[in-house]
C-alpha cells in the first residue's frame, strides 16, 4: 500500500495543490486502496496487486482541465476533454481552460511512445545516411589513385567519372532516407522542438526506457569508438609496411578501408541512441516546467555531424597537402577526442543531475 | 482489446447507464464497468474520475457524501434530470454513429 501511496504523491507533485487537487488525490487513493484490497482479495500477491493497481491508474494529464489547473493544458490539447457535445455543454464547463497563461500542450504518454517508436524504427536509417555520407567519397578515392598509379587499365578521366558518380548516388540516396525520417517524425515535431510541458509520467516512463536500452548503448559505443580508433590501420600498413610504388597506387583502397571502418562504427553505435536521445527531448526543460533544446542528445548528434567532418578534413588534408603518410593520425586522434567528449558530457548531465 | 481513444467518447454513457439504475462511488463504477466489458476494455481510473468530475461540472450528475459498509468514507454520485435527458441523448447519438460507422464496414469483412 505504501507503494501505491508514493507512487500517487510522485504523480501529484507537479500540480498545484489547491483543494480540488486535493480532493481528486483523496479519492483517486481510496480508489486505488479498494482495488488493491479487491485484487488481494481475488488471490494476487501483494506485488501483483500493486502492479495491477498502477497499471490501472492512468495518466493525471486527461484529469488537469477538470480539476482547474488549466495554467498546465493549453488550448487544443489532444488531451482535453472532448466528450460531451457543444449544445449540451454550459459554457463555463466548455471554455474553462482558455484565456490564462498560454503554456504548450503537456506531452501525453501517448503521444511520446509513438515518437520513441517511431525514433526507434528510424535511428537506423539515419545511421546507414550518416555512414553513407562517409563512404560516399570512398570509390572516388580508390579509383582515381588506383589508376593514376597504374594498377588498373583505367584512364584518370573515366576513373574521376565513374568515382564521381558513385559519390553522387551514395550521397543523393543518404538524402532520401534522411528525407523519409524527417517526414515520419514530422508529426513530432513539436516534441523535438521543446514546445511541450514536461508531464511526471511521461518523465519517468522515459527515463526508466532509456536506463533498459543503456547496456547495449555503452556496449556499441565502446564497439564503435573501438573502430574508429582501428580505423587508421589500413592506412597506416599500408604506408609504412608497402613499398612506395605499390603505396602510390593502393593507398586510395586503403583510405577506402578506413571510411568503411568508420561507417561502421556509426552504424553500429547511432541505432543505439534512439532511447537516451528520446529521454533527453521529453525530460530537458527550463525553470518553468516547459522543455528547452539545450542539450539535447548531444553525443548523437555529434556523432552524426562530426565523423562526416572528420572524414573531410582528413581528405582534404591527405590530397590538398598530399601527406597521405602522416594524415593517418587524424583517425585515433579523432576518435580518442570523440571518447573523451562522450565521456565528458555524460559526466557532465550526471553531475547536474546531482545538484 | 479495445484502445481508449475509440471508446472515449462513451465513457460518460457508460457512467451515467450505471448511475441510472443507482447512486454509486467511483471503485464500484470501475467494477461494474470491468463487469460489463471484461478484457475487452479496462478503464483506467483518472479516465473514470475525470468523467465523474466532467459529468458533476457539467450538472449531470451530483454527489454527497457517505460511507461504505465499512464505515470508510466515500463520495457518493447521483444522476440529475439533466443526467437523464443527456443520457437518453448520448443513447440516439450512438445509434446514429453505429448506424454511420456500419455502412462504412459493409463489405469489408468478407
Amino acid at each position: 500500500m505504501n507503494v501505491i501511496t508514493a507512487y500517487l504523491e510522485t504523480m501529484f507533485s507537479a500540480y498545484p495543490h489547491n483543494p480540488r487537487m486535493l480532493e481528486a488525490k483523496a479519492e483517486l487513493h481510496a480508489m486505488m486502496e479498494d482495488a488493491y484490497t479487491g485484487y488481494l482479495a481475488a488471490g494476487l500477491s501483494e506485488n501483483e496487486a500493486v502492479g495491477r493497481v498502477i497499471t490501472e491508474f492512468g495518466n493525471l494529464d486527461e484529469l488537469a482541465p477538470q480539476l482547474g489547473i488549466s495554467a498546465e493544458i493549453a488550448p487544443g490539447s489532444s488531451s482535453a476533454a472532448p466528450v460531451l457535445s457543444a449544445t449540451t455543454v454550459p459554457p463555463a464547463y466548455a471554455g474553462s481552460d482558455t484565456a490564462r497563461r498560454p503554456a504548450p500542450a503537456p506531452v501525453t504518454r501517448d503521444e511520446a511512445e509513438r515518437y520513441a517508436d517511431v525514433r526507434r524504427r528510424t535511428e537506423p536509417r539515419l545511421a546507414f545516411a550518416v555512414a553513407m555520407f562517409v563512404v560516399s567519397p570512398a570509390a572516388l578515392v580508390a579509383l582515381v589513385t588506383l589508376s593514376s598509379g597504374g594498377a588498373i587499365g583505367l584512364g584518370q578521366d573515366p576513373a574521376v567519372l565513374i568515382g564521381l558518380a558513385c559519390l553522387l548516388v551514395v550521397v543523393v540516396t543518404g538524402v532520401l532516407m534522411v528525407v523519409r525520417r524527417d517526414q515520419e517524425l514530422a508529426p513530432f515535431r513539436r516534441l523535438a522542438a521543446g514546445e511541450f510541458t514536461r508531464a511526471p509520467g511521461v518523465d519517468r516512463w522515459a527515463d526508466e526506457l532509456a536506463a533498459e536500452v543503456a547496456p547495449r548503448r555503452a556496449t556499441a559505443l565502446q564497439v564503435a569508438i573501438g573502430l574508429w580508433i582501428l580505423a587508421a590501420s589500413p592506412v597506416l600498413a599500408m604506408s609504412l609496411l608497402a613499398p612506395p610504388a605499390v603505396t602510390n597506387s593502393w593507398i586510395g583502397v586503403a583510405v577506402a578501408g578506413t571510411l568503411v571502418m568508420v561507417a561502421t562504427g556509426l552504424v553500429v553505435f547511432i541505432p543505439t541512441n534512439w532511447a537516451q536521445s528520446v529521454a533527453e527531448t521529453l525530460t530537458k526543460t527550463d525553470g518553468d516546467g516547459h522543455a528547452s533544446d539545450e542539450r539535447r542528445s548531444i553525443v548523437g548528434v555529434i556523432a552524426a555531424f562530426y565523423w562526416p567532418l572528420v572524414v573531410a578534413i582528413f581528405l582534404a588534408w591527405s590530397f590538398v597537402g598530399s601527406a597521405w603518410g602522416i594524415s593517418w593520425v587524424i583517425w585515433p586522434i579523432a576518435a580518442v577526442l570523440f571518447g573523451a567528449l562522450a565521456s565528458g558530457l555524460s559526466a557532465v548531465e550526471r553531475y547536474r543531475a546531482a545538484q | 482489446m479495445i484502445s481508449a481513444d475509440a471508446i472515449r467518447g462513451y465513457v460518460d454513457l457508460m457512467v451515467l447507464s450505471l448511475l441510472r439504475q443507482r447512486p454509486s462511488y467511483a471503485y464500484e463504477l470501475a467494477q461494474q464497468i470491468h463487469a460489463v466489458t471484461g478484457t475487452e476494455y479496462t478503464i483506467k481510473q483518472t479516465t473514470l474520475y475525470t468523467a465523474v468530475k466532467r459529468l458533476e461540472g457539467a450538472n449531470l450528475v451530483t454527489s454527497y457524501a457517505g460511507a461504505s459498509a465499512s464505515g470508510k468514507p466515500r463520495t457518493y454520485y447521483q444522476i440529475t434530470a439533466n443526467g437523464l435527458e443527456h443520457l437518453e441523448q448520448k443513447v440516439a447519438e450512438w445509434h446514429d454513429t453505429k448506424s454511420v460507422v456500419d455502412r462504412f464496414i459493409e463489405g469489408v469483412e468478407a
